[in-house]
């Protein structure tokens, strides 16, 4: 991709006046500023800017949203929710983090997230299990 | 290592004939003194380069510009052992030797003396090679990796690149095995006075990708190809990975 001193890997950037619609897969970062339909999966990070917005189901190692996203998220390591994001999805991640003023509408699952999620093949057939962190429970 | 040196057209002029008998004594000085062939109307660079490999040449050399670069890639990428170089001459802005880190003029032969050859990838546009870039202004329709479609507000500029530079100092890499597209929005400056819209806004998009299917809905659209070819949509343009080897500058911008 362009080389830069912190470059590492193929990076995606979606301005703001691109609609993308289908499944975009990647194995680098992606940047989105604009729109996207259809499915996201990436090996890198996602950073969703503050005007995107997303009808997609969501999977990568990390993400910050700032923006609307319509769809789950599956993340593997951290997920970040913005004062200004919005969430209509069922959310997936090992680490949550939410800002005050997020609205997250849907459920919310944490711990080790396991894929057989191939982001070659458009045709995936995900299959996701999940392991609960350990309950430690305090004595009274 | 035979070479074999093709000047092009504009380097007949009796301002360019000092620098290249001084191009050709440094040459010789250095051995790498090989056939030269001179581009004009009647001796295309497909025939030139064509008759330099049955003779036995396996480095061809462009003397010239950025044009005379692509010309040669184009024509040299269907066989596989042959290497390209470049000696730029002229006065005007010259980009692929700034990525390539080759100096411009009489510099250039070290570069070439000390022989680092790298694999680069080129672009293919139905059926025809090129090294540079693809330059689009439009509302095309696009496809990519048959897996996702673009669609835009405004007309964009798009320009997909192999080996060019795309926004300010930042360059494609050749050897990621990708094609970089960057779309770039640039909003007109409304004529209401009391608009705050600026001119220079500029709206940014990257997308590195195998191939694109370009077409247009309405009228044909023209696609710049290395700044010297014209091709209307629609357009299949996808990677040709490590399809040529090129002799390259230690100082190169990949």
């Amino acid at each position: 991709m362009f080389k830069n001193d912190n470059q590492n890997g193929n990076e995606t950037i979606i301005g703001p006046s691109v609609k993308v619609e289908g499944d975009f897969i990647s194995q680098g970062n992606i940047q989105v500023d604009g729109s996207v339909s259809g499915t996201i999966n990436t090996k890198g990070n996602l950073h969703a800017g503050e005007n995107s917005h997303i009808n997609a189901n969501i999977e990568a190692t990390s993400a910050y949203i700032a923006g609307y996203v319509k769809g789950n998220i599956t993340i593997h390591d951290r997920l970040e929710l913005a004062p200004t994001s919005q969430i209509n999805g069922d959310v997936f991640a090992k680490i949550l983090i939410v800002a005050e003023g997020a609205k997250l509408n849907g459920r919310c699952q944490m711990g080790e997230v396991v894929t057989n999620n191939t982001p070659t093949s458009t045709k995936s057939h995900k299959k996701t299990t999940y392991n609960p962190t350990e309950i430690i429970e305090e004595k009274s | 290592m035979p070479y074999f040196y093709l000047y092009d057209t504009y380097l007949q002029g009796a301002a360019y004939a000092p620098q290249l008998i001084r191009l050709e004594n440094t040459l010789t000085d250095l051995g790498l003194q090989g056939r030269v062939g001179r581009l004009t109307l009647l001796k295309s660079v497909k025939d030139l380069v064509a008759n330099a490999i049955r003779e036995g040449a396996d480095t061809i050399v462009g003397v010239g510009n950025d044009i005379t670069f692509s010309r040669i890639a184009e024509v040299v990428a269907p066989y596989n052992k042959i290497t390209i170089g470049l000696i730029p001459l002229g006065a005007e802005q010259q980009n692929i030797p700034q990525i390539l880190g080759i100096p411009l003029g009489i510099l250039a032969c070290q570069v070439l003396s000390s022989r680092i050859i790298a694999s680069l990838d080129l672009g293919k546009i139905n059926n025809q090679y090129f090294i540079q870039s693809i330059s689009v202004k439009g509302k095309p329709n696009i496809e990519c990796n048959g897996n996702y479609k673009l669609q835009f507000s405004s007309p964009q500029e798009i320009k997909v690149c192999n080996l060019d530079f795309t926004n300010n100092d930042q360059v494609s890499d050749p050897q990621n095995n990708f094609l970089e597209m960057v779309i770039k929005n640039t909003p007109t400056k409304s004529w209401l006075p009391w608009s705050t819209k600026k001119s220079n806004d500029l709206d940014l998009s990257i997308i590195p990708t195998k191939s694109i299917r370009l077409t247009s809905p309405k009228e044909d659209l023209s696609l710049l190809v290395d700044n010297h070819r014209i091709i209307k949509t629609p357009a299949n343009i996808v990677v040709a990975e490590e399809k040529i080897k090129v002799i390259v500058g230690k100082r190169r911008l990949f």
